[in-house]
Order: C-alpha cells, then structure tokens, then sequence
C-alpha cells in the first residue's frame, strides 16, 4: 500500500472534553477497511473459537476514508490510555502516530492533561491539529480556547475546527484535515523490520497480543521475530487489524498499525516500547525512547479474611496478565499476617487495581498506607530501594536517605490560585512556574516529592478548587532528604502496617494526625485501646478509644431468641470487616487513614 | 428438660400502639370472638392422649387485658381441657393500667392467673409523650391502687429506660415512687429504636436520642437502686424479691420448651423452633385448614443448642457451667484461663464456684462480650430469615 495514503493518529483530550464521542462519530463517518483492500490476499480459515480468542478490545482501528477527489486512505486511529499514571504509555502510543488532534472542550479550556499530552506529542514531533469540541453548548467560548491554546500551548489555532461531537458538527472537516494536515508515514520499505509495540493485553486463547506500528520493512506470519529488550525470538502466529472487529492479514507493511500474536504466554515478557525486529535479518538500532517501566508507589494489599489468601494471591496473578505494569511480591506482616506488596505506576493506577480486585474478584482487601519507592545508602556504602516502610534498617545503618521527586502542572481558575499554592506550600512544593494561560486561567508547576502527592493530594486538589483544577505530573529524580520512620503502637506494641516514612520536619505532626485518625477510625469496644505514634521509639502523641460502654438485647424473649442470634451474627459480619490485632479489631478503612494529612477534626 | 412445658398465649390487640414498640400488634379496643376460637384451635393441635404439662402460662401482647373475663375464662378453661396444667401453675397476664378496673381484677384472678404483669413504662408524664403512649401518670397511680386493692400479690412492672426525654433523675424518682407499692418483680428495660415504629421516625426527624454512655449510667444507677430495695438483678433486664423469679421468661433463656399460640408468637417444642405468622390473616388461614400455622420451622441442632446456652444463659446472674464452657470452646484450661481472665480484670466477668457470669458491667456488654468468647466458629448455622 502506498505510504502516502496511510495516517496514523490520536486524539488527545482531556476526561471529558469529548474524546470517546469524536471516536465514534469518526468510526461511523468512516467504512470499516475490509482486510482485503490492505492485502491482496487474507487468511480467514480461523475457526470460531480462535477467533473468539481475540479480545476486542479496540485499542486501535483502521478505517476507510475517500476524500473529496475519489482518493481512498486508510486511517489508524490509536487510541491512548486515559490517565496520569500511564505517561509512558501515552507516550508510546504517540509515538505510534504521526499526528493528532487536540480536542478541548469549547467551554472548559486547555487543562493539565491537554497541555501535557500535546507537549509530549510535540517533542515526538506529532503534527497536531486542534479541534474546539461542543461548540454547541451556550457556555462555549472558542475565541477563548483559541486564546489558550496559542497562549498555553504555543500552537496556532487559527484554523483550529470548531465541532460538535455529539451534534455530529464538524466530523467532515475534521476528516480532511487528518488526511490534508497529517503528514504519512515515513519509513523503509526496503529495510530490515523494524516495529514497535505500544500495546499489549493477555488473551486467554491466545496468549499475549501486541499492537505494533512498522517503523520500516514489514512483517509476515511465520516470520521469526526477535524483541530487542529481552532478546527473545519469537514465529508469528497471526497477524491482523481491527476494523473495530479482528481481522487477520497475512502480513504488515511499512507505516501500518496492527496486531501481532506470537505465542507469548508470559506478559511480562513483552515490554511497551520494545522493538521486534526479523531474527535473520535483524535492524541496526531500536526504535528510540524504549525504557522499562518501574512502579513508583507501593502498598500491602492484605485479605480480611486470612482464608482468602489464595483467592487473592489467584486474582493479582490474572490482573497481572493484563496489567504488566503492575508487580506483587508475598509479604507477610505480623499484624496483618499473608499478603502481598503491590508496586504501582502511580495512585490512580493503585486505585484502579483495589477496585478491580474488590469488584471483580469480590475480595475483601485490607490495603495499608501507600508509601513511595525511597532509596537509602547503607552504612556499607551499598544503595537499597525501600518498597516498605517495614523493611527500613535502623537509623543508624543508614548513611544517605533518597526519595523520588515529581514535576506536577496544575491548571487552575485563577480564583483558587490561592489555595492551590497553600496546597503545595504546605507539602514541601517548589515552585517552578507560574504563568496565566488566560485572563482567569493559571498554570502552575511545583516540583514536589512523590509521596506527598500519592495519598490525597488529587482529592484536596479538586476540593480547593471547587472541583476545576486538573493536574499532571511526572516523575523525575531523587533527591536526597532528611527522612525518618513513624511508628503506630496500639496497646504499646508497634503495628507494622500501620508505620511510614515521613520528612523529619513533618513526622511529629504527621504522627499526630495519624494517631487522631486512627482514633476516629477504631470502634470502642470491650476494652480500652492506647494509639501512640513515635519517632525512634521516642513517643510524640497518644490517643486513647475509651471501651464501650453499652452493646446489649435488653428485651430477650421467645421470638427474641431467633433475634438475638440474628443480631450477634450481623455483629460477627461486621467484626469480619476489621483486622484483630492483638485483641484490638481495626476496621479496614484505618489502615489507609494514617496519612490522610488534613487536620480539620 | 424440666418438669414441664411454657404456654405463651400472644393477644396482638392494642387500643393505641406506643411509639417505640415494634411487637406485632393489631389496632383494636375490643377482641372478637372468633380470635379466641382460633387460639383454641391452635391450642388444641397439641392435644395428646397423655396431655402435655404446663407448668407455667402466660398472656402477653399487645394487650391481653383487654380480654373480656368472659373470653379469658373460655381460652383459660379451654387451654386447661387441652393441657395438663401444674397444680402450682405460675400464670400472668400483662397489663396496661388503664386497661384494669378492680371487678376486671376479681374475675382474672377467679379465672385462673396469679402473676399480673403491669406496663408501667415511666410516670413522667413527658416521657409518656415521648414514648407515644396513652396514659398519664396520674392515671396509673390511681390504677396501681386498684391493683394493690385486689387480691394479686404477685405483681411486676415494666419500666422503660433510656427513653428520649428521660435522665437519670427521672427514672429513679419513677423507681422509688414504685417500689414504694408493694411489687415483688421489676422488669427495666433499655429502649430499642427499631426500624418502622413511629418514635424511629420522631428520631430520624430531630428527636435527641439518648446518648449511650448515658443508658449505661442510667442502667447501673438503677441496678444499685433496685439491689438495695432487695431486689434481685437476677436477668439482664429482671428483678426480683427472692422467689418470685419469673419461671415462664426463666425457660426462654434455659432453653427449656414453650409453646407459643396466636399470630407471631414462637415455640421451642422437642427440639423444634417455630415462628407463626406475624399476620392475622395468614394464621388464620392456616388453622381454618387444620395446619399447624407455622411459618418458619427449624430444628435445633446439639450444636446450636450448646452455643444457645452460652449466649442466653449468660444473660442470668447464675451464669453458665464454666467447665462447659471451656470445652465448648476446646481451648486448654491455661488459654481458657488467660480468656477469662482478660474479661475479669476488665471487670466484665465473674468466675466463681466453676460459674462464669457476666458483671454489671458485663451486662451491658453482653453482645460483645458473647462474640468475644465465641468469635470463632461461633453461628455457623443460620437460623430465620426474617
């Protein structure tokens, strides 16, 4: 197929500024691409359950688009994942493009996830063509939004399209512009293969399926393939498109999107980002911009109840396989007793994972405070990552102390500029910028350690903000700091998964709030409960639950028999949800609580 | 098993329900002959050749006393037909005080009964209000005359604490203006909020509950009270002059048998628990067809039984064997030991005479305590669902 009549694209756009809607406007205005007109010839001898086996997932599509002269192109609209914690993905997934549009909201303006996204796409190059979405709304304001995104963005948007995804307004226009504004593939057809993998999921017929972008030559079914990173080779199964539904092609040529099956039943054996290549003839260099992905927050996921260690164990093991971006290991702790550490691209990617496991898979998970990945240098000169505050040696084996910082941008109203500031002012932020993208919209960027931002920080945010701050970040370096562990004793023993690892300069108010928290959080029950929080076994606060006064049936007769049962069985159920410590029961939310910083109460 | 069977004979009439009770109840001031036909035909589903001993008999509501003596004596002398009743047969009938007038008085005890049970509540004319129900203080004192003037010696009071509106100070003025009459039994008991009933929705709309920690005073108060008046805190919630213990309520929480009659009530009846309908229609229905009117049927099983005796029999002063206790729990006597005496060292629980019993305090932590000791296994079979 000719190079010139591919366009490989994305749209970028913030949650909720319409990016789901555009897709299905554009599919619909769009004929799916028959596989034929890719190839000269196709394999459709897959019986039904094979075909089955493909998960349609359209994370890709090939579309169908004849222009105004007669001319026919093929479309590959990528689509990437939606939030902060995947950077590296979007990134990858842009660099699968050529160009994209920038869709924002005509009423809502450039936020921090646009201007984010447009400036990595920029860097890798993307040809972007903005798109001013629901200009039906009373509330729009494009010559306001243009503003912006000349302003913010440093694109010009004279020409930006004003559209209406849901009144199918300016989906036309929007077509022309990808195949008039877009510029093709560029790429070897001659060359050795060269592609990139900027997706990938596990299907349990299949095994892992990878979407691919040929850089240059192309690739065939039953070529053997090699992945760079890993050195792995590979025979190619299937090859194919989704036009939304899987379609299987004989091979991929040069600039074309599409998804590859080699057998691979391991996904962390494929990397986003890596590149495979031919194993007889291979490519000089990697597809530049590969790295692997390490996950920066970490938390003990514990089940409630100790029986359901094997259900959990079995669930975080097939989330895995669709989710190779997050890791576990077995950790047991003595209050909580079997469980695993889980490693995180971020807190959202944490979040996502918890609900999965609780809603899919209909556990009962008690989840500790997540802490960052800290490294310290030993008193032997050895450099160790710390995934747990548990596991930090005593003070006096540690030499250096390191903690990762992130660079957060954060757009806000400039009404709440204000408590936007307090915000990071009070979470150890260092201001990098501070700029006006409009009259009323301010772009603020603070350099801020990871941790403070992992717990609560996007909730308070959105609080302060009455709800219209939006914020990105990225991790950048380590940066040494003068840290120290906080303990949490309940009836004077230590609990370890309640312990974390805060600045000295915060830890004693930090270890206030945490006992308080706690305070709140534990029941009254039959006996009195002693909080204290401590610093090198030094005590720095105590809070007590004073034990339950009254938990009675008073009126207990015939039918009250069968109550009363009822009630210490709803009594039971109720205790199932709390974690006995000692002879302490704490309810699962508490363990979370501990870090949640806000003082109000 | 004891020397005989507990009748409970429920009367679901009321003439003005009380804000906070949640009993199954009809509204009605007079009760049709037919109702007390139909008892006596459920009644008479458990006539034997060799008649099933009563030894205790019991009329609770709703509001028995709004009987006529003329159909009391009918279900008394019907019931008496059907079952063997004890020569010492302990039988009460409840009573609202307003409901009793000294001929009614004569003629129940010419009938038969031999324990009234009066539903007193509170003398303070605003908590009255409060709990919604239709009498002023005024009245029951003028009525408490009248039934000191009969011939009954056997006479309880219920009294309710922890009622919103209510404080420390005006439950003892209540319980010392009472035990000023001559009652020999004395039932208080902490007021549940249920769900449905009409002081439940006075609360959700603004009315101050009393806090906890209050009731737990308020109740201790009134123990203290009650115990140096001679009264025996012989259950969670009942008090008595030395022998005059109720035997019928002593066999709910003896797991000793009861045969319940009328809508709603409960048996516990060789090793089978069952549940009539809590609707006039379908109880009638049933009996109308010669059945059994029962709703819910289960059986006891060993298990379920010994883990009842646990949980009931902790809720009297003499408490439960504390050998079978420990083997109910297989715990080793050192475990079992460092168990108790983590609840005695919280004052929670006595252990005396190889008797574990619960505390003052104990008391009012019933429920915890219970699931504290028998957190394990503990309720693994379900009982009703309801």
């Amino acid at each position: 197929m000719d190079l010139s009549k591919i366009r490989n694209f994305c749209i970028i756009a913030h949650i909720d500024h319409g990016k789901t809607t555009l897709s299905d406007r554009i599919l619909e205005a769009t004929k799916a691409v028959s596989p034929r007109e890719m190839q000269e010839q196709f394999l459709d001898g897959m019986d039904l359950e094979r075909e089955r086996g493909i998960t349609i997932k359209a994370h890709t599509v090939s579309l169908r688009y004849v222009d105004e002269k007669g001319d026919e192109y093929l479309l590959n609209l990528i689509d990437t994942p939606g939030h902060v914690d995947f950077n590296y993905e979007v990134s990858r997934a842009l660099a699968a493009c050529e160009g994209a549009l920038l869709v924002v909201d005509a009423s809502q303006g450039v936020e921090a996830q646009t201007l984010a996204n447009a400036y990595l796409a920029v860097d890798l190059g993307l040809e972007l063509v903005p798109v001013i979405n629901k200009i039906d709304l009373a509330s729009a304001q494009p010559e306001r939004v243009k503003d912006e995104i000349e302003n913010v963005i440093g694109l010009d948007a004279s020409d930006a399209i004003l559209a209406s995804a849901k009144e199918n307004i300016g989906i036309e226009e929007i077509l022309r512009a990808i195949v008039e504004k877009l510029p093709p593939p560029k790429g070897n057809a001659d060359a050795p293969l060269k592609a990139m993998i900027f997706d990938s999921w596990y299907d349990s017929f299949r095994g892992v399926i990878t979407l691919i972008r040929i850089i240059d030559g192309s690739v065939s079914v039953g070529d053997k393939i090699k992945f760079l990173a890993t050195g792995k080779e590979r025979n190619v199964e299937a090859l194919g498109i989704f036009t939304p539904s899987p379609q299987q092609i004989k091979s991929l040529q040069t600039g074309q999107v599409g998804f590859l099956i080699a057998g691979v039943k391991d996904p962390k054996e494929i990397m986003i980002g890596d590149t495979i290549t031919l194993g007889s003839n291979p490519c000089e260099n990697p597809f530049p911009g590969f790295r692997k992905v390490k996950p920066m927050v970490f938390a003990g996921l514990y089940p409630v109840d100790p029986n359901e260690y094997p259900k959990l164990r079995d669930a975080l093991e097939k989330l895995s396989l669709n989710d190779s971006s997050f890791i576990y290991e077995p950790e047991t702790s003595e209050a909580l007793g079997f469980g695993f550490r889980c490693g995180f691209l971020g807190f959202l990617h944490m979040e996502i994972v918890q609900e999965r496991l609780e809603r899919e898979f209909s556990l009962d998970l008690i989840t500790t405070a997540p802490n960052v990945v800290y490294k310290i240098k030993t008193n032997k000169g050895e450099m160790v990552d710390i995934i747990s505050p548990s596991k930090l040696p005593e003070p006096h084996l540690i030499e250096e102390f390191y903690e990762p910082y992130a660079n957060v941008t954060v757009f806000t109203k400039s009404e709440f500029v204000g408590n936007v500031l307090k915000l990071f002012e009070e979470r150890r932020g260092k201001q990098l910028n501070f700029n006006y993208a409009s009259k009323d919209t301010v772009i603020i960027q603070y350099e801020i350690p990871l941790s403070e931002i992992i717990v609560d920080f996007y909730d308070k945010l959105k609080t302060v903000s009455s709800g219209y701050a939006s914020m990105d970040y990225t991790i950048k370096d380590y940066k040494e700091s003068d840290l120290v562990k906080v303990d949490v004793l309940v009836n004077g023993k230590p609990v370890d998964a309640l312990s974390f690892i805060s600045h000295k300069s915060q830890a004693e108010r930090r270890g206030r709030v945490a006992a308080s928290k706690l305070k709140e959080g534990i029941p009254r029950q039959l006996f009195e409960v002693v909080i204290q929080a401590a610093i090198n076994s030094r005590i720095i606060a105590r809070t007590v639950v004073k034990p339950l006064r009254k938990n009675v049936l008073a009126k207990c007769y015939g039918g009250d028999i069968t109550r009363k049962r009822k009630l210490l069985e709803k009594q039971k159920e109720g205790k199932k949800r709390m974690k006995m410590v000692g002879d302490v029961s704490i309810p699962q939310e508490a363990f979370l609580s501990v870090l949640r910083v806000d003082e109000d109460r | 098993m004891a020397e005989g069977c507990g009748l409970y004979i429920h009367i679901p009439f009321c003439k003005t329900p009380c804000g906070y009770c949640d009993f199954y109840k009809v509204k009605g001031e007079r009760i049709d002959d037919e109702f007390v036909n139909l008892l006596l035909r459920e009644a008479s589903l458990y006539r034997e050749d060799e008649k099933i001993k009563v030894v205790t008999l019991y009329f609770g509501g709703g509001t028995p006393s709004l009987l006529s003596p003329f159909q009391l004596e009918k279900i008394f002398s019907g019931l008496n037909e059907i079952f063997d009743f004890s020569d010492d047969l302990e039988s009460t009938l409840e009573a609202n005080p307003e409901t009793l007038s000294s001929e009614k008085l004569d003629d129940f005890k010419r009938i038969g009964i031999n324990r009234l049970s009066i539903g007193i509540q509170s003398l303070d004319d605003e908590v009255l209000k409060t709990l919604q129900r239709d009498v002023q203080r005024k009245e029951i004192l003028e009525k408490l005359q009248i039934i000191f003037n009969s011939e009954f010696k056997n006479i309880s009071f219920d009294l309710i604490i922890g009622s919103p509106n209510s404080s420390i100070k005006s439950v003892l003025k209540d319980l010392s203006l009472l035990t000023n009459f001559p009652f020999v039994h004395a039932s208080l008991y902490i007021l549940d909020i249920h769900r449905g009933t009409r002081l439940f929705e006075e609360i959700k709309n603004g009315l101050k509950p009393t806090d906890d920690d209050e009731i737990a005073e308020i109740y201790e108060n009134c123990s203290t009270f009650l115990e140096e008046k001679n009264f025996i805190h012989y259950e969670i919630s009942n008090f008595a002059r030395r022998g005059f213990e109720c035997k019928h309520n002593l066999k709910y929480w003896k797991e000793e048998e009861y045969i319940g009659i009328g809508p709603s009530s409960h048996s516990f009846f060789r090793n089978y628990r069952t549940k009539n309908p809590s609707s006039l229609k379908k109880w009638k229905n049933e009996l109308e067809k010669g059945n059994f009117p029962f709703e819910e049927v289960s059986k006891e099983s060993d298990k379920k039984r010994e883990e009842n005796k646990i949980i009931f029999g902790l809720r009297l002063k003499e408490g439960i064997d504390s050998d079978f206790l420990r083997r109910y729990l297989e715990e080793s006597e050192r475990d079992f030991d460092s168990l108790l005496s983590k609840l005695t060292e919280g004052a929670l629980v006595n252990v005396e005479d190889k008797r574990v019993s619960l505390t003052l305090k104990g008391y009012l932590l019933s429920n915890e305590i219970i699931t504290f000791l028998l957190s394990r296994d503990f309720l693994s079979e379900r009982e009703f669902d309801d």
